[in-house]
């Protein structure tokens, strides 16, 4: 059988992690990182999205907290 | 001896003379309880992304040290007392976290 490239008009984009290629540790203190792995509204992004790894991506929340927590990012952002 | 990050956000108003007072003091109060005292890095008035106490900014501050995990709750209460800190953050320094990250590595 004779796997086909595309399914149903869109191609599966190869995911990879970005702490894991960059061989980085998500810090709190490093907002413009941050601010690519959350959304407009403010939210984390999912992992469907970002492609990260598990491990990173929960170290990645983590960061994403704390640095809410200094009013660094927002909560919400309206 | 653990590696710690203190970050604080003083009120906006303060002046110079204040801030590096109050950053004193802090440093004081760890090496009074065994700590070592390590980099200290101002970061400067801040937009707040929400407002806390009705400020809109603040003063940050970061300071690196070292302390015996048994002392980090008398750093903490005299902090807390602390007027001019509007918010702050204790976390494990990132070195630490590093180190353990490259020994983890090591052993699998």
């Amino acid at each position: 059988m004779v796997r086909r490239e595309s399914y149903r008009g869109f191609r599966k984009r190869r995911k990879i992690c970005y702490f894991c290629a960059e061989k980085k540790v998500a810090d709190y203190k490093n907002i413009e990182l941050l601010e690519r792995f959350i959304s407009d509204q403010g939210k984390i992004l999912p992992r469907r999205v970002t492609g990260n790894c598990a491990k990173h991506q929960r170290s990645l929340a983590i960061a994403i907290k704390r640095a809410r927590e200094v009013a660094l990012l927002p909560y919400v952002n309206r | 001896m653990r590696n710690y990050e203190l970050m604080i956000l003083l009120d906006p108003n303060l002046q110079d003379e204040d801030i590096s007072a109050l950053i004193k003091e802090i440093q004081q109060t760890i090496t009074k309880n065994q700590g070592k005292i390590g980099k200290v890095s101002q970061w400067g008035k801040r937009r707040l992304s929400y407002e806390i106490k009705k400020f809109q900014e603040a003063y940050y501050v970061v300071l690196d040290f070292e302390l015996e995990p048994k002392n980090i709750a008398n750093i903490e209460k005299s902090i807390k007392f602390e007027e001019k800190i509007i918010r702050y953050l204790i976390v494990l320094g990132q070195e630490k976290v590093r180190v353990n990250i490259e020994e983890k590595q090591k052993n699998e």
